[in-house]
């Protein structure tokens, strides 16, 4: 179970800024679905434990750069920037 | 709604040019987007443009493989310089730079896109009213949600807005809305279709999609989108032929698992629907065989102990300041924080915190569960496909519900995903098809194959478009 405190650490770490009124509505729906996932404790698991999702084998990308064509498209989406440079607060 | 083969044998007999085509299109568009909402951004001159184009090549005598066919794409797909949303208020005004994989295909291949597609934010949902740009209605009766995640999908391709339409499927998400709006729709084995610009919702489940009237539509569609792509790692080789075997299906040849529990807690008419296919497949010569699946009750813990921790993992990177929506803060960690408190819906805050609460060290043993509960699922497939070459079960285990019956009730929404969610944690092909109807009310039904077999499952719904009835009360 979830307790209030628990709720407002993890919107915390998970960067997520939560009024009051959404903390109240989240707490029970959390704690319900908590309940119902931990139902997953009653399978009989099997001894297999590979998970292949892929059949390639693995392999690395070429350790090459690779210009983009358009990096003004990218800088034109910072939401707020300087020159070309994305600005930020002070990281303290 | 008329069939892929008709449209395209008007277009290629001259009957039609695609501008033409498209023109009819954008008149069904205008007639009933303001009652269904399906679109979130129209492309209509870039439509005109790619048509004018086609029409040029029709008239050549080439224009394969749409031939200008008309193609709703998914707001969660690039298409560069035209705004995608992922209908976010976090990526109201994003603009992407480059174009997703699948979409470049569509264009190569001479489909015509018509616009972006409404869907669940981010995809996270079963019923299309999670989107910031509103709910998507379902296009058999609007008083119905379209299922999601992708609504506008499911809803376009019903109301003939679209011939074809892109979506992605993670846990349902192009099956379900395939089910609620009565048209067909793929999820293909993990891996066939690149999901490079596909915005990620859990990248060990997601695979992009088509949504089609019918199942010529979904092989013309396949026999394109899918492929190996150097910027999607996890993409095959391996191709199918899905044209070519269409007309292939042998029912003679074919054993067809049916599971009780595959049944349970289904509504009477959607259980009805699937007896009236089973039977029909049976009477054309086809084997019905039982299969063991005890424990497929687990796949629904386990896909949302798997989710939740890789959605927000994938989440991270919304932090207001590459892009997107930003808020202004005194510190990095408070503009993080109120642009994520400010631009992310409700479903979407619940997922992180979920998946931040699953991820952390004094949990692990519940992520850790889920894997090898997720390789037990895998194992336990494994052995039902030795004995069979299909199995069928309703996509959806309930009609389609109301407008706003179940947005505030998380548990209740995500009972729409238990028969849809197995195939994705597996990795395994699975695809929807109208099967029967109650009153307006469309009801899908699902086959799920070995991997790779996403040829056949499209054939075996081709064979029943052309010899089977829909059931009907």
């Amino acid at each position: 179970m979830l307790t209030k405190e628990e709720l407002e650490h993890v919107a915390k770490i998970a960067r997520i800024a939560l009024s009051e009124e959404e903390v109240n509505e989240l707490l029970p729906q959390f704690n319900d679905i908590l309940q119902l996932l931990d139902r997953v404790r009653q399978l009989p698991l099997a001894e297999a434990t590979a998970i292949v999702m892929t059949d390639n084998e693995s392999e690395f990308r070429e350790d090459v750069v690779e210009r983009f064509e358009d990096s003004d498209a990218i800088v034109e989406q910072f939401p707020k920037k300087r020159g070309r440079y994305a600005e930020v607060p002070p990281n303290l | 709604m008329l069939m892929i083969e008709e449209t395209l044998e008007r277009i290629k007999s001259g009957e039609i040019l695609p501008s033409e085509h498209l023109e009819e299109k954008i008149e069904v568009i205008e007639k009933k987007e303001w009652e269904l909402n399906a679109f979130i951004t129209k492309t209509i001159e870039l439509a005109r443009e790619q048509a004018k184009r086609v029409d040029k090549l029709v008239k050549e005598g080439g224009g394969e493989a749409f031939y200008g066919l008309v193609w709703g794409i998914k707001d969660n797909f690039a298409l560069k310089g035209v705004r995608m949303t992922c209908a976010s208020k976090m990526l109201e005004n994003y603009v992407p730079p480059y174009t997703a994989t699948p979409v470049e295909r569509i264009m190569e291949n001479n489909g015509v896109i018509v616009g972006k597609l409404n869907m669940d934010e981010f995809a996270c949902g079963s019923s299309g009213e999670t989107s910031y740009f509103g709910p998507t209605r379902n296009a058999r009766d609007p008083e119905y949600v379209p299922g999601g995640s992708s609504s506008g999908a499911g809803a376009a391709v019903a109301a003939g807005m679209v011939d074809l339409a892109l979506g992605s499927d993670t846990g349902g998400s192009i099956r379900n809305p395939a089910s609620f709006n009565g048209v067909v729709g793929l999820k293909p084995t993990y891996g066939l279709v690149s999901r490079y610009g596909l915005a990620d919702l859990a990248m060990s489940l997601d695979v992009p999609g088509p949504l089609a009237p019918d199942a010529y539509g979904i092989a013309l569609a396949m026999d394109v989108l899918q492929g190996y792509d150097p910027r999607d790692r996890v993409t095959t080789k391996k191709r199918l032929d899905f044209l070519g075997q269409l007309d292939s299906f042998d029912p003679d040849s074919t054993r067809i698992g049916v599971s009780d529990a595959l049944m349970e807690g289904v509504d009477t008419p959607v259980k009805k629907t699937v007896e009236h296919v089973v039977t029909f497949f049976e009477k054309k010569g086809a084997e019905i065989v039982e299969v063991e699946l005890p424990n497929i009750w687990a796949a629904f813990p386990t896909y949302y102990l798997v989710m939740y921790p890789e959605f927000a993992s994938a989440m991270q990177k919304f932090d207001g300041i590459k892009y997107g929506h930003r808020a202004e803060g005194n510190t990095l960690a408070e503009l993080v924080s109120r642009t994520r408190g400010e631009g992310f819906g409700k479903e979407i805050k619940r997922r992180i915190i979920m998946g931040t609460f699953i991820s952390m060290a004094k949990n692990a043993e519940w992520y850790n569960l889920a894997l090898r509960a997720r390789a037990t699922l895998l194992q336990m497939f494994k052995q039902a496909f030795e004995k069979v070459n299909m199995i069928i079960s309703p996509t959806v285990p309930t009609l389609p519900f109301k407008i706003g019956e179940r947005l505030n009730d998380p548990v209740k929404m995500y009972m729409a995903d238990a028969l849809t969610v197995p195939a994705n944690l597996t990795g395994i092909p699975a695809i929807s098809f109208p099967g029967g109807w109650s009153g307006k009310l469309p009801i899908g039904v699902q086959l799920m194959g070995p991997r790779y077999s996403d040829s056949l499952l499209v054939s075996a719904v081709r064979f029943f478009e052309k010899e089977g009835s829909q059931w009907s009360e």
